[in-house]
This record gives structure tokens, C-alpha cells and sequence, in this order.
């Protein structure tokens, strides 16, 4: 399954209250998001996709394109 | 170091070499006695290197302890995390026999307050302070109320610190994530609500008291520009937070109100602000020479991204114990995932506490969290 950018993005903004985010945007170090936040996006993402991100799997999501690439690989297993 | 002033600065001495004591490994646990002995023995950090190292090796079955004792001024849980893993892989390297890559003299990394954000430096820094001094005066005088009768006495100079591990395995350790993120708080603020309950009700008899938890935030990302993990240094704040924990409440409960206490200060940029004030509040605390600045501390410190396998080397297990028990809490925590498991890294004092209770408290803390859902 194909996931759009553009949701992921928006899940991101939705979260953080922050406009104009872009794929590239690393989520802590550019967006300011806070470990509260984090937990946040990927409860949004794991009802959004039927999904579950493990937190083994948090150093190596740092982007938004990051966090897209692991929902696809997700739902692909699915 | 040197002390100039107030203020103390990083000197890069004379290549000191670093102390190494190997000795035989008599038993699987007799790394803890070393460990409880390492954290009884602090460092004169006007004395370099601010690190020792011991190693117990039982060559007939093949199995060792590394135990690094590093000075936290100079390398914090993520930096130690890349020196264990630097460490690991040179070992591997040299018993492999190649030749390990000549590196270059360190440069000194630049303190925290210089990287960052321009908002909390110089005198917009310390004007922002002035709101974060008011709050920090508020709560102590407020605590100073609650607290009244029955505030802890201060930490005994004669009390020996003592270690203790225990752990979650990785079926309980997802599914307590899973219940964090549908709760919608951290696994740190489940963790701290679900030790302040348990302290309360071991240590206070589950009266009504206002406890005082550390929080620790990682600066590395929120600087300007953000630093590598690899870099060795030491960046991090605490967030002192103190609540009124009754013994019959509701964990999960808790663990949503520290959740929001913790972000509510973060978004402040409380990480910032604390980290410009903490020399002077500690300076002012130890001069008194009779406190306890907290009941808990409680790092969690996420995902230890170590491989586990390094050549012929297989790292099964990783700890870290941290001595701040100087500052005063009851019981200090670091807990990190290795290899999909909780691990729980407890530190107290036998003048507080003896090894049950100290054990009570770890298992029914960790009980609470994954007690069934009613």
C-alpha cells in the first residue's frame, strides 16, 4: 500500500500545530517536537493505518519521510 | 577541570592514561559489588581523566563485564551509549588483528548554554529565567507547607549506595508501549507516576504527600546546531516536578497529569532555563549542607541503539546506574530498552531503604504498569 506524503504530513502538523512542514523535516530537531508529541503522532498514525510503529523502531525514524517509509512497510506486512 | 571564579572550565591535560583494573571473575554477580564500590567513590574532577575502567573475566567460560565509570560532566547516556559501541568495535577490531585507524586529538565541545537557540542565550536567556525562578520559588515554599512534618530527613553521609536490575521481558515490554500510547503519555511519565505510587505507598504509608520527581531531557536535538550522539559530552537537564501522590490513586491517572506537567514545561523551554540556572541552584542547596532536593529521579533514556554482536563478542546485557543519590532522591532510576526488554537500573541508599524493600518497590512498580487492564 501506497501512503501519501501529504497525510503523513498532516498527521505531523495536526500534532505539533505547525504549518508548512516538508518530508525532509527532521520531527525533533527542526519541528521541536517533545517526546510527548512523539507519542502523539504515532498513536494518531497507528489509528489512521491500523498499524503498530514499535518503539525499537524510533532512532531509525527521523524525518517525516522516515515515519511515511515505516507506515508503507507496515501496511505492506500487514 | 579548573575552577575560574564560579564558573569551572574543561582542560585537556597531559595524554592521561586511564585506570584499568582486571581481575577475575568469580561469580556472575560479582560485578555489582564492584559497581555499588565504583558509585561510592567519587571523582576529584580537578583530576583527570574523569573515567576508570574495570574488567572481570572468567576466561574458562568466556564471559566478561566491562564496567565504565565516567564522571556524567563529561559524557551523558547518549554519548556513553557511542563510547560503549566505540569501545566494543575496537576490541573486535584488535582480537580480529587489524590494525585500529588513527584518530585524531579530540576537540572540546562547547558548552550547552553556547548552542542554544538564540532565545534562551545571553540577556534574553536570563530574562526568561526570572518567570522560571518565581514558578521554582512558588513550588518550594508550597512544598515547604505540604510538606510539613513529614518531608524526609536530609540524605545521611553514612548511607552506602546499593544497585539493583530487574527487568521486563520484551511480549510485556510491547505491550506496556502499547498501553502507554493508547493512554497517550510517555513510557518515562508512565514509569515515574507508577514509581512515585509505589514509593508513597512503601516509603510514606500511602498518606497523602507532595513527591518531588526528576525528569531528564536530551539537549542534543533542541540545540543550535543539533549534536551528533557520537559526540562524547554531556547534555542534558532535569525538570523537577513535585506532586501530591496519594496511595490509592489511579496509576495511569498520574502518569497523564505528570505527562502534561512534564510537556507544559518543556514547551516552556523549562530544559533551557533550568539547565542556565541549575549551577547557582546547586550551589545555594549544597551550601546548606541539609537537604533532599527530590524523592525520585527517573531517567529514561529510549532505545540503546548498540548491536549485540561485535566479531566473536556478544554484548547480552547493559546497565547503567547513575550516583546522584547526592542530590537526595530515595530511589534513582535509569531505564533504557536493550534488545526489546525493559531494563530497570535502580539506585538507593541503605540508610533509606534495605535490599527488600528497594526490591518491593522495583517489582511493584513495574507490576502496576502491566497489571491487567480492568
Amino acid at each position: 500500500m501506497s501512503v501519501k506524503i501529504e497525510d503523513v504530513i498532516q498527521i505531523v502538523e495536526v500534532q505539533l500545530g505547525a504549518t508548512g512542514a516538508r518530508a525532509a523535516d527532521r520531527i525533533i530537531e527542526d519541528l521541536g517536537a517533545e517526546s510527548a508529541d512523539i507519542v502523539g503522532i504515532l498513536a494518531a498514525v497507528d489509528a489512521k493505518y491500523s498499524i503498530h510503529i514499535d518503539e525499537m523502531e524510533l532512532p531509525d525514524i527521523r524525518t517525516i519521510a522516515d515515519l511515511a517509509a515505516s507506515i508503507t512497510r507496515h501496511t505492506d506486512a500487514g | 577541570m579548573e575552577q575560574r571564579g564560579k564558573q569551572f572550565h574543561f582542560v585537556i591535560g597531559d595524554a592521561a592514561s586511564i585506570p584499568l583494573q582486571v581481575t577475575p571473575r568469580e561469580s556472575e554477580t560479582a560485578w555489582r559489588a564492584v559497581v555499588e564500590m565504583e558509585l561510592a567513590t567519587p571523582f576529584d574532577v580537578s583530576v583527570a581523566p574523569l573515567m576508570r575502567v574495570s574488567y572481570l573475566i572468567d576466561e574458562g567460560l568466556g564471559e566478561a563485564e566491562l564496567i565504565l565509570t565516567l564522571q556524567h560532566v563529561i559524557v551523558d547516556a547518549v554519548s556513553g551509549t557511542a563510547l560503549l559501541r566505540e569501545i566494543l568495535t575496537l576490541c573486535a577490531d584488535l582480537a580480529g588483528g587489524e590494525t585500529p585507524p588513527q584518530t585524531a586529538d579530540l576537540a572540546l565541545l562547547p558548552a550547552a548554554e553556547h548552542l542554544f537557540p538564540a532565545r534562551y542565550r545571553g540577556r534574553r536567556g536570563r530574562l526568561r529565567c526570572a518567570p522560571f525562578l518565581l514558578r521554582q520559588m512558588a513550588d518550594e515554599i508550597g512544598y515547604r507547607i505540604r510538606s510539613r512534618g513529614t518531608r524526609q530527613p536530609p540524605v545521611h553521609a553514612a548511607g552506602q549506595p546499593r544497585i539493583l536490575s530487574l527487568e521486563l521481558p520484551a511480549a510485556e515490554t510491547r505491550t506496556l508501549v502499547r498501553r502507554c500510547r493508547k493512554a497517550g503519555v510517555t513510557l518515562n511519565s508512565a514509569l515515574c507516576a507508577a514509581l512515585l505510587l509505589t514509593v508513597n505507598r512503601e516509603l510514606h504509608a500511602g498518606a497523602a504527600t507532595p513527591l518531588r520527581n526528576f525528569n531528564f531531557a536530551n539537549l542534543r536535538p533542541y540545540l543550535e546546531s543539533p549534536l551528533p550522539d557520537g559526540d562524547l559530552g554531556s547534555y542534558f537537564a532535569m525538570l523537577r516536578i513535585t506532586t501530591t501522590v496519594q496511595g490509592d490513586m489511579d496509576c495511569w491517572t498520574l502518569a497523564r497529569e505528570l505527562n502534561r506537567t512534564v510537556y507544559e514545561a518543556a514547551k516552556r523551554g523549562e530544559k533551557f532555563t533550568n539547565l542556565l540556572m541549575s549551577g547557582a541552584v546547586i550551589r545555594m542547596l549544597f551550601a546548606r549542607k541539609s537537604f533532599r532536593m527530590g524523592n525520585t529521579a527517573l531517567g529514561y533514556t529510549g532505545v540503546a541503539t548498540l548491536p549485540q554482536t561485535y566479531g566473536a563478542t556478544r554484548l547480552t546485557e547493559l546497565h547503567a546506574f547513575i550516583s546522584n543519590f547526592a542530590l537526595g532522591p530515595e530511589y534513582t532510576a535509569h531505564v533504557r530498552l536493550f534488545a526489546g526488554r525493559l531494563v530497570w537500573d535502580i539506585v538507593y541508599l541503605d540508610c533509606d531503604m534495605d535490599a527488600a524493600v528497594a526490591e518491593k518497590i522495583g517489582r511493584e512498580t513495574l507490576g502496576l504498569l502491566t497489571a491487567e487492564e480492568a
